[in-house]
């Protein structure tokens, strides 16, 4: 009877691999490293949230056993189309753009940001030494100013982590990581748009005048 | 016969793998990134 107990509990803990709860994934607290400068107090509207049209919206990944066997499911803290708009109006800021939440009072150049968040999903990726965690993002920004612009542009990051255990904590590192790529690309391409239109975002009255447009070279 | 069933149960712990059901694969990324944006409409000058 005790060989038949640890029997079950040996192939219990081998198939689990010794985790059964749900992974609650969250965005990181803070932005880029070193912001993206380039900004030049020029206005753009970001519409918070963006829209969410993920295929799945009840999980945002899953949690792995030892063996690759799908154990629980990773859930979202929040929600991430209005945590991806949220952290892009911050990062817009910190690279010196005049970030609004509406269309009051802003300018008819200013550029209007909106987004469509495609997919977000966390997915430990099991190896025979070691695991990663992988985290896809995939949103697409909308432009648009009261000008006549209208552009768009989808954008895709990964983020990985290994381990050779795969808690919470590792999940929420990766999604970070793929967190920041994302963040960097967008704020990138949102400047190269205003690089190739340089009147969005000021006051006509004042002209066009672009100083210190640049963006780090391998960013 | 009960131990070889655990040996195996553990081989299969150990050594065990997983690929990708919904991730895509590293290489994939830059495929799936538009180079640059889609302009349908310019500003008025």
């Amino acid at each position: 009877m005790p060989e038949r107990a640890a029997l079950i509990a040996v192939l219990v803990l081998t198939c689990t691999g010794c985790a059964l709860v749900k992974v609650s994934v969250k965005p990181p607290e803070s932005g880029l490293e070193t912001p993206i400068p380039g900004g030049n107090q020029r206005q753009i509207i970001v519409t918070i949230p963006f829209q969410d049209s993920r295929s799945s919206m009840f999980r945002c990944g899953v949690q792995k056993g030892g063996f690759g066997n799908e154990i629980a499911d990773a859930v979202c803290q929040g929600s991430p189309a209005d945590w991806i708009a949220t952290l892009l109006a911050r990062e817009l800021e910190a690279s010196g753009f005049t970030v609004l939440r509406s269309e009051e009072g802003a300018r008819d150049t200013a550029l209007k940001i909106e987004g469509v968040v495609l997919k977000i999903f966390v997915e430990p990726v099991v190896g025979f030494w070691s695991t990663t965690v992988e985290s896809d993002l995939n949103v697409k920004l909308v432009a648009a100013s009261k000008t006549g612009l209208r552009g768009e542009r989808t954008f895709f990051s990964k983020g990985e982590r290994t381990s050779i255990i795969w808690p919470q904590g590792i999940f929420n590192d990766s999604v970070g990581r793929a967190t920041h790529d994302l963040l960097s690309k967008m704020v990138q391409a949102i400047l190269e748009l205003m690089k190739r239109y340089p009147e969005l975002g000021f006051d006509r009255r004042d002209g066009v005048t672009v100083v210190g447009w640049g963006v780090e070279a391998g960013r | 016969m009960s131990r070889w069933v655990v040996v195996v149960a553990l081989l299969i712990g150990v050594l065990g793998c997983s690929t990708r059901s919904v991730v895509v694969k590293p290489e994939e990324v830059p495929k799936l990134n538009d180079l640059q944006w889609t302009i349908t409409s310019e500003p008025r000058r």
